[in-house]
């Protein structure tokens, strides 16, 4: 018996063995190593040999306005994006739970964009806003006014739209399975009760799927707030660094700039900032699950 | 099915054995830029390992490492030490970041051991060769690739300014109105940085109903260095350069102001498409070609596109050098090319390999390839099949000026700062006292 539970301990240490030696080299290792940058003036020209300077690079950082300026406007872009992009998700999962012809076509077309990476995605769209040659940008100048939606006065609601495009699917398709799960009966009652349709959606449908709802949102979020290949693509940051998002201030430290030390600074800070709030998410979460 | 599987493993052996023996055979390997640089390249191997290998001893590979980004690939390369290279690719206002990574390479072209066809650096344009030497002089690299800027213009346009009365006035009008002088059109190679605004003003529908096109200039304002680089012609030609004679930093001052004066003045007065705050090269090649700008100070790389033979504006297109300031013209050029890794385990070959490179038989198979090689006698040549190749020695000749190699170590935030200052975002002062603070602090770093 005792060789038996054994022999489980062996096998089981040894399943995991692989998954723990690729986590320690490719995650662990590089997390640590890049930490230790932190410390340190590393650039190019000195990585043989960095010299160690403290918490220089994060008190520079601090007191740096550009990683201000680019923390306020992921902030921003994070909080409308997602707030957008969650109400259309739900209203067009909402919309999709009735039959209706055509509807597999429909949500494959929905779903597109999701499976497109967010770089090609964005050079796409730099294409297609083009003010010159862009069909889109002429599409919409009714609209706007102009075809230059890649010029201060459009760029940052340009952005907003293409990512939607690109990330507002994975609410929907959440949100879609999530209301599969809400029990019909409950639906039924209501509707027997006289509950219209957005009554049964905010006080039924929402708060049955609310824990899968938590859960989108705060995804939804991180990825607005840590925004990068989209950018990238079509702007680069800017005009000037205008739609500098803080991923896109990290790369330019690092791979622009060879400041290895203070991309890690910021790194580093940035995952502090974002753990509170998605300890705080991921505790409510369970807290409601239980 | 054990006899299987061990068949299957000692197959995947045998050729992991035979792969990794290839790999391991006389083989040098190079990183270069993928575009028309790389299909040059590729003539200029292939014509190596058909004819040039068994008598050096090695054949030559060529890494592709992407465009965008590829210093960013060989820097991991670089950080890591790795032997998996043996020649990088640079360019001229790169070689202040990376020259601790690579090889002086005069001491191989001084012997006949390895520079066995006796090349040396004559024959290509001096300041190109200067470009891959360091600040001690120590030469690093070859270059292979020349790049520059031109003022390229709407010769159907311009010769209509320069003919008809009522555009003269009209010219005149708007250039009083909009410039404060009453100002006379004149050929584009004479034109000041103020002539240049006022044909801008003048060819922009907003300000003259009339033009044939809707906005008078396309001007680059994508945060990149190219950007930058663009803006300098302007800034040297008011007095001003990214550093000053003893290679402090200099860009709170005068000339700067002035230069970010005629840049702002075309965003801020639309003379520039709206979208053109991020746009850069791709962007002003579509706007020449839809006929929607009738000027632009742009890459030289843009003529075949511009002015190809499919172009709706194909045969309209003259170029000469950026307009003048006070100090005259400028017209800037750098150079890519390829220097030999300090990590190689095939220095020699490497060296070998690198000193053809500089031969006049190598820079001509490159240029007749597309590749636009800084061989004196190559260019002089080929200007009957190329025309830009004539026009880019006549403008470099005359007016060409390279940034140091240091440039590249601040281009990233000369650009930032330059952009956001230009469209508006922080006033001049603001900008210019962060940017000399950044960059004096950054170049501290590396000295």
């Amino acid at each position: 018996m005792k060789s038996l539970k054994k022999n489980k301990k062996l096998t089981g240490f040894l399943l995991l063995l692989p998954l723990t030696i690729w986590l320690v080299a490719f995650a662990l290792y590089p997390i640590l190593y890049g930490l230790r940058l932190s410390f340190f003036n590393a650039r190019i020209n000195n990585i043989d040999n960095p010299n160690f300077i403290g918490f220089q690079n994060y008190v520079k950082l601090f007191s740096n306005s550009e990683f201000a300026s680019s923390l306020l406007w992921s902030l921003k872009f994070a909080l409308i994006a997602t707030f957008i992009q969650m109400l259309l998700g739900i209203l067009i999962a909402w919309l999709f739970q009735r039959d209706f012809p055509g509807k597999g076509l429909a949500t494959t077309l929905i779903l597109l964009p999701m499976v497109v990476a967010p770089f090609l995605m964005g050079t796409m769209f730099r294409l297609l806003f083009n003010e010159s040659v862009g069909p889109i940008a002429y599409l919409l100048s009714g609209l706007t006014g102009t075809t230059a939606l890649l010029g201060m006065a459009w760029v940052n609601q340009t952005i907003i739209g293409a990512d939607t495009i690109n990330r507002m699917p994975f609410v929907f398709i959440n949100m879609y399975s999530a209301m599969q799960g809400v029990p019909q009966e409950l639906l039924e009652a209501a509707t027997m009760d006289g509950a219209n349709a957005v009554q049964k959606l905010v006080h039924i449908t929402i708060p049955t799927i609310s824990s899968i709802f938590g859960i989108t949102f705060l995804e939804k979020l991180l990825q607005s707030f840590l925004i990068f290949e989209l950018i990238s693509a079509m702007t680069a940051g800017g005009p000037g660094t205008f739609t500098q998002s803080v991923s896109i201030f990290i790369y330019r430290r690092a791979f622009q700039r060879s400041d290895y030390g203070m991309a890690c600074a910021a790194s580093f800070s940035l995952a502090l900032i974002l753990l509170v709030p998605s300890l705080y998410l991921v505790r409510r979460n369970t807290k409601g699950d239980k | 099915m054990k006899k299987v599987l061990f068949a299957l493993a000692a197959l995947t052996m045998l050729l992991c054995a035979v792969m990794t023996a290839s790999a391991a055979d006389d083989a040098i390997r190079m990183v270069y830029w993928p575009g028309p640089e790389s299909d040059a390249m590729q003539v200029v191997i292939d014509y190596w390992n058909a004819n040039m290998a068994e008598e050096a001893g090695f054949t030559v590979d060529m890494e592709l490492f992407g465009r965008d980004n590829i210093m960013l690939k060989q820097e991991a390369l670089m950080a890591a030490k790795s032997a998996d290279v043996d020649l990088f690719f640079t360019a001229s206002r790169w070689l202040g970041k990376y020259w601790m990574h690579m090889e002086p390479l005069q001491p191989y072209l001084d012997n006949p051991e390895v520079n066995i066809y006796g090349a040396d650096t004559e024959g290509r344009i001096p300041a190109t060769v200067d470009g891959f030497r360091w600040l001690d002089g120590t030469l690093y690299g070859v270059p292979m690739d020349l790049s520059n800027h031109f003022l390229y213009y709407r010769t159907d346009l311009i010769d209509e300014l320069l003919s008809n009365e009522e555009w003269k006035a009209t010219y005149k009008k708007i250039a009083l109105e909009q410039l404060g002088e009453e100002l006379e059109p004149k050929e584009p190679a004479e034109w000041t940085w103020t002539d240049y605004l006022a044909a801008s003003f003048f060819f922009t529908k907003a300000y003259n109903p009339d033009s044939p096109t809707e906005y008078g200039n396309f001007t680059h304002g994508k945060v990149m260095g190219p950007t930058a680089f663009l803006w300098t012609n302007c800034y040297w030609s008011f007095g001003g350069d990214w550093f000053d004679a003893d290679g402090k930093v200099n860009f709170d001052n005068e000339a700067a102001r002035q230069a970010l004066s005629i840049w702002k003045t075309s965003f801020e007065k639309g003379l520039t498409p709206a979208s053109s705050v991020n746009g850069e090269f791709a962007e002003d090649n579509e706007a020449m070609i839809a006929g929607q700008v009738a000027m632009t100070v742009h890459w030289n790389a843009g003529y075949a596109t511009i002015d190809a033979e499919e172009s709706p504006v194909h045969g309209k297109i003259a170029v000469c050098a950026p307009p003048a300031g006070p100090e005259g013209h400028f017209a800037y050029n750098h150079t890519l090319g390829v220097g030999i890794s300090k990590y190689s385990e095939h220095k020699e070959q490497a060296a070998r390999w690198a000193a053809w490179l500089y031969t006049d038989e190598a820079a001509k198979l490159y240029a007749e390839a597309g590749g636009i090689a800084p061989s004196k006698m190559v260019l002089a040549d080929m200007s009957d099949q190329f025309p830009v190749y004539g026009y880019m020695v006549d403008v470099l000749n005359a007016y060409g000026k390279n940034l140091p190699p240091t440039a590249g170590i601040i281009e990233d935030m000369a650009c930032g700062a330059l952009a956001d200052a230009w469209n508006g975002a922080v006033d001049f002062d603001t900008a210019l006292a962060q940017l000399q603070a950044d960059a004096t602090e950054e170049m501290s770093y590396w000295e």
